[in-house]
């Protein structure tokens, strides 16, 4: 026998009833198949199925769509985590100015020239050499000369210092 | 959601500051770099070279250039190698960078301990005009460095 739905006018009327708390048993179950059943649109409607414990089937589909969600970005972002990764070790400075490898490498860059002939490249080196060994000569000697001229006033503080006046 | 994909970038961010640290800036001023400036003299060894070998080293790199055009390059690099350094020496003139020596922090490579030593020297602070600097490591230790120029010098002569 085909099931003929409440009037929505009716239904409401019922669902305050409800509500109200001044139905029977049998009528609450009557209602919670009407309720469960109505193709009607209503606020009413819906609270009285979220009271009642019944779910709207489409309510399912966004949760449902959520969750993919999730994963998809926590796969994107594994895999954003690798690619930065493989960059890094790959593309990042090396430890010494060699390179990361290491490589034999004898070469010496002096007027526009690449040189590679390793008696030239150990003179151009030990003539820098010999230019930086001056000059760090000359910043110790500074620092020397500094220390000469601090020292004397440094003696004449501690000797006109009485530590019981302090 | 937005907590693990915030976490893994805060991750990937530690990894990439980690990493840059064992980097060195003064990397980017060898190989080449400015070459083709006929001011510029640079020198490159690394390897199984005898004149390494014996004094410990695996890698010897300098430069020289017009500090005019070079020690605002350079000096920011150094300095910022330096800033990581485990011994130093440094010395200003005149506001600016004259001088500086750094213990470098030391790396393993191939199964052995590699010390790093880094000079910079700005002749251009003393009536000098040039940039200079010098970087070199192996397993030589902090003792024998200090006077490693001198007997670098000594075996060429």
């Amino acid at each position: 026998m085909k099931h003929n739905p409440m009037p929505l006018p009716q239904l409401l009327e019922a669902i305050e009833l409800y509500f109200d708390c001044e139905m029977t048993d049998a009528e609450e179950r009557q209602l919670r198949l009407e309720v469960g059943a109505t193709p009607h649109s209503h606020p009413a409607i819906d609270e009285a199925r979220a009271v009642m414990g019944l779910r709207r089937p489409k309510q399912l589909t966004p949760s449902l769509h959520h969750s993919i969600g999730v994963r998809q970005w926590m796969g994107i972002a594994a895999a954003i985590a690798v690619i930065v990764t493989l960059a890094v070790t790959f593309m990042r400075p090396g430890h010494s100015p060699a390179g990361q490898d290491l490589q034999e490498k004898c070469v010496a860059y002096v007027n526009g020239r690449c040189i590679t002939d390793e008696d030239e490249v150990i003179a151009l080196m030990a003539q820098n050499l010999g230019e930086l060994q001056n000059g760090a000569d000359m910043a110790e000697q500074s620092m020397i000369e500094e220390l000469e001229y601090l020292a004397p006033m440094i003696e004449k503080f501690d000797s006109e210092l009485n530590l019981n006046d302090i | 959601m937005k907590r693990i994909f915030i976490t893994m970038l805060v991750l990937t961010a530690i990894v990439l500051t980690a990493s840059a640290q064992k980097g060195l800036q003064i990397n980017s001023i060898f190989g080449g770099t400015y070459g083709s400036d006929p001011n510029v003299t640079e020198t490159m060894m690394s390897g199984e070279h005898r004149y390494l070998t014996s004094n410990g080293l695996t890698v010897m790199a300098t430069f020289k250039g017009p500090a005019s055009t070079y020690a605002k390059i350079v000096e920011p690099l150094v300095l910022a190698d330096g800033a990581h350094a485990t011994g130093r020496n440094v010395r200003y003139k005149n506001g600016k960078l004259y001088f500086a020596y750094f213990v470098l922090p030391s790396v393993t490579s191939g199964g052995k301990k590699i010390n790093r030593y880094l000079y910079y020297l700005d002749n251009a602070a003393n009536k000098g005009s040039n940039v200079m600097v010098l970087y070199f490591e192996g397993e030589i230790p902090q003792n024998l460095a200090a006077t490693l120029i001198q007997s670098l010098i000594k075996s060429v002569k």
